[in-house]
């Protein structure tokens, strides 16, 4: 399957005109056959067959250009390391029998 | 010759006395032995081992019982030294010797010695008896087949036991020096020896201790593991909270450990105040220390070169990052859910532009409720395109990517996204009068070049374009798959799930994302559709609704769809368990099925009779004379909600069967009359059934006539609801009751015909002479 917009060179915005130029430069540039050439013609002069056409390129969710994000919060000066893990350490149970 | 015969007569007689003596000594010896004297018997038993078989075993008795004796007064030692003899014993043994018999009590007496043994190493309790012990436990195992379970279990118990004791009691130790490694080894070790007894106190101690050291260690331990072990003493298990809890809050899981503090440690104590302090700290400073790093990367995204690994790695960390930080601060959800989608696109167009196809599949379908973006069904669709056209679809992706395709194709929305990304240069609108996907009653969001017109030059149908797309997939599949068999399972599931498709989008008139089959158990989008489809049938009755929600349904609760269901599996089993001719079957399947519910549904309902005639005829062909058969016609009779075909097959059958068991004598007339009675009365116009109930309605009275028969009574009760119910086919058939009246009274004189009228007077067999004429009177009567 060969996408007709890349076989013309053309946007996928491309007016009637830039189709048609697009088909002759395509063929000055002989990168594909003169029947890929014409059928990608068709098909984007073809309303119906244009939206398979743009159909097969990809699409973006809507998303705005992220920016640093801010936070107004205080750090508090304690550290899990001044913990005493042993507070309840269960081994003197055995120790004491 | 005759010194020769001599020789011989003596040689036989010496023997027998030979034997005759060892006999008698061996009775000594036994009673000696019973005597409590073993160390006469035994030395008897000795003498006797060449010439009895069973000596050997007996005199290794007598040291196996001095022995035991010695042990009873714990004189093991001395005990010890008997049991030793018994396995010496079998030096002893001749070719004579009853070995099995011998190897049992020297069995007995390893099992001694090993207990002894047990004793002895339990005695010096030595940290270091391990390999004794367990020495001793593998002797005892080469034994265990000859000696009684119960006591085998009850001594490898307590070997068990005590080595799960000394590693216990070593890993304590090691655990004590902060050799946690050695320690957790040795309680693994303990746990192992004692695993058939979870609530003694050694394995929950050891389980407890097992825990605490992962967790010193740093390990991951499973606290739902933990948890099963709710025997584990309490200040122990507030031990493993409160050092799990430090972990997790090392580990940045602070919402588990929130709820260890809040679920296991809800005790009165500084210390668990402390610990909630500092979790509320640890948490800020995650959070500002993970939004400095997202923040860098982000910079470093947007400000200098990046690949795609790149891009994906830090997608990927802010995604699960975020959640962390939404989770903290909630307030910050928003704005972290403002960056996803930008990030999201730049993975997504990374992946197009490396044509990574399979990857934008994953990728998007983890995206949250990717299933509502008209764009990512469009790239799943042209993905999945992309794919077969490369040679990529398989054995594992076929079911895949059809469904992606088929959904995505099947949302007109997604046409209308495409349209809108496109700005042609024409003044074409778009009409969706016949597009592939649902007919909405309301559309929101429709583009303003897009309109549900006639198709026409410049109204351009959206239909075709996506008929299209669908052929070209099709033509793709057939084109690109090499291999048969995958090609004929292709086929199977895309006609499937797109015909399902095809019916389902005339159910649904709320704008919703519809989807195939597949595509909705995959990513449970079943409950919107079934509803659709339940309303839908609710307003039209259209069953063919139903038929499609079942695809759908995957709900065991109470729901049109699964009570449809239901009424089908139901249905479907009943006439197998008829066709199966399993009697008992039938009646389970009778009595058990909710059946009611076969008669709600016309497409069931409509069947019911049909097929029920199909299963009896089955049946019949294989049984065509069982009585049994009668009462399940009646039943499933009562069920259908036609009734003219079976109940004329359930007629036929009993006529069938009576004239066949009557007829070979198998059947009494009586009996007869009481089945077809029934047939009767569910045929009462049928030719034959009329025909086969006069004759035995015949062949009864003449029974009662001739006092053959003994149920007189019952046969008149017969007879009275039939002459209330006579139909005219009944009537028209009736001359042969006429002729039998008539042959009746030809034979009797004026005389007796005038005293049966009277009535007066009569015998019993009058009477029933009476009856009998004035029953086949009112009987033939044909008014």
């Amino acid at each position: 399957m060969i996408n007709p917009y890349e076989v013309l060179d053309i946007s996928q915005n491309a007016t009637k005109q830039e189709i048609v130029k697009g088909k002759i430069l395509a063929m000055k540039k002989r990168k594909y056959s003169l029947q890929e050439i014409q059928l990608a013609e068709k098909q984007l002069l073809n309303p119906s067959k244009r939206l398979i056409a743009d159909y097969m390129f990809p699409s973006k969710i809507r998303a705005k250009r992220p920016k640093a994000i801010k936070i107004d919060i205080k750090q508090i000066n304690v550290s899990i390391d001044e913990i005493d893990e042993n507070a309840f350490d269960s081994l003197k149970k055995w120790s004491d029998e | 010759m005759e010194p020769l015969i001599i020789i011989v007569a003596l040689a036989i007689i010496g023997y027998v006395i030979y034997i005759n003596l060892s006999s008698s000594k061996f009775i000594k010896a036994d009673k000696l032995m019973d005597a409590g004297k073993f160390d006469e018997a035994s030395a008897l038993f000795k003498k006797l081992i060449p010439r009895k078989s069973l000596a050997l075993s007996r005199y290794a008795e007598c040291f196996f019982k001095k022995g035991y004796g010695f042990q009873e007064k714990q004189e093991l030692g001395t005990a010890k030294k008997y049991f030793e003899k018994v396995i010496e014993a079998k030096e002893q043994a001749s070719p004579l010797s009853d070995l099995a018999n011998y190897e049992v009590i020297e069995a007995r007496a390893h099992f001694e010695l090993a207990t002894i043994f047990f004793f002895e190493i339990k005695r010096k309790n030595n940290l270091d008896s391990i390999k004794e012990y367990k020495k001793n436990l593998s002797y005892l195992q080469k034994i265990k087949d000859k000696i009684e379970e119960n006591k085998f279990n009850d001594i490898a118990l307590k070997h068990n036991h005590i080595i799960s004791e000394i590693y216990f009691a070593i890993g304590l130790t090691q655990e004590k020096s902060n050799d946690v490694i050695d320690a957790i080894r040795n309680y693994g070790n303990a746990i192992s020896f004692i695993v058939d007894l979870p609530q003694d106190p050694v394995f929950l101690n050891s389980q407890a201790r097992l825990f605490i050291c992962k967790v010193k260690h740093g390990e991951t331990v499973h606290v739902e593991d933990f948890k099963k072990y709710s025997a584990i003493p309490e200040p122990v298990k507030a031990d493993f909270y409160f050092r799990y809890t430090v972990q997790l809050i090392q580990q940045n899981k602070f919402t588990e450990a929130e709820k260890i503090l809040c679920d296991y440690l809800n005790i009165v104590s500084e210390d668990v105040d402390k610990l909630w302090k500092i979790c509320n700290a640890e948490k800020i400073k995650y959070v500002i220390q993970e939004i400095s790093i997202i923040n860098d990367r982000l910079l470093k995204l947007y400000e200098t070169e990046n690949s795609s690994n790149d891009i994906l790695e830090t997608y990927s960390y802010i995604s699960s990052s975020g959640k962390e930080i939404v989770k903290i601060i909630p307030e910050l959800k928003p704005t972290l859910k403002e960056i996803i989608p930008s990030l999201f696109n730049r993975v997504l167009t990374e992946f197009h532009e490396n044509k990574q196809y399979e990857e934008i599949i994953e990728l998007i379908t983890k995206y949250p409720e990717f299933y509502n973006s008209p764009a990512l069904l469009k790239n799943l669709g042209n993905v999945c395109i992309k794919l077969i056209d490369e040679g990529f679809m398989t054995d594992q992706n076929y079911k895949m990517l059809i469904c992606l395709f088929l959904t995505s194709t099947y949302n007109d929305s997604v046409m209308l996204y495409s349209l809108k990304e496109t700005v042609w240069d024409d003044e074409y609108t778009f009409s969706l009068s016949d597009s592939v996907g649902p007919k909405f009653k309301d559309w929101s969001d429709l583009p303003e070049n897009v309109n549900f017109d006639e198709i026409s030059e410049t109204n351009v149908s959206i239909g075709e374009s996506q008929r299209f797309l669908l052929n070209q997939f099709e033509c793709l599949i057939n084109e690109k798959i090499v291999e048969t068999e995958l090609l004929k399972k292709v086929h199977t599931f895309y006609n499937s799930e797109k015909n399902v498709l095809d019916q389902l989008v005339g159910y649904i008139e709320k704008e919703m994302v519809i989807s195939s089959p597949y595509f909705a158990q995959t990513y449970y989008m079943q409950d919107d559709i079934l509803s659709e489809i339940e309303d839908f049938y609710l307003e039209s009755g259209d069953e063919e609704a139903l038929e499609i929600g079942e695809y759908y349904n995957t709900k065991k609760s109470n729901s049109t769809i699964t009570n449809f269901t239901e009424a089908k599996v139901n249905f479907t089993k009943l006439i197998t368990s008829i066709k199966g001719g399993d009697h008992e079957k039938i009646r389970s399947a009778l009595s058990n099925l909710d059946l009611t519910l076969i008669i709600e549904y016309d497409t069931i309902s409509e069947k019911i009779e049909g097929e029920l005639v199909q299963a009896f005829k089955h049946v019949i062909e294989h049984d065509d004379e069982n009585e049994e058969l009668l009462q399940i016609f009646q039943a499933t009779i009562k069920i259908s909600p036609t009734k003219e075909k079976l109940k004329y097959q359930y007629a036929n059958y009993a006529a069938d069967l009576c004239v066949s068991k009557i007829n070979a004598d198998r059947m009494s007339n009586y009996k007869g009359l009481q089945i077809m009675l029934d047939a009767y009365k569910s045929m009462p116009f049928d030719n034959r059934v009329c025909r086969n109930i006069i004759i035995l309605i015949r062949m009864n009275i003449m029974d009662i006539l001739n006092d053959r028969s003994n149920y007189n009574s019952e046969i008149f009760n017969i007879l009275d609801e039939i002459k209330k119910n006579r139909s005219k086919t009944f009537k028209n058939n009736s001359g042969e009751l006429k002729k039998a009246l008539k042959d009746i009274l030809s034979q009797l004189s004026p005389e007796v015909i005038g005293t049966i009228s009277r009535g007066t007077n009569l015998s019993s067999h009058g009477w029933n002479l009476k009856k009998g004429i004035d029953y086949l009177s009112v009987l033939s009567n044909m008014e």
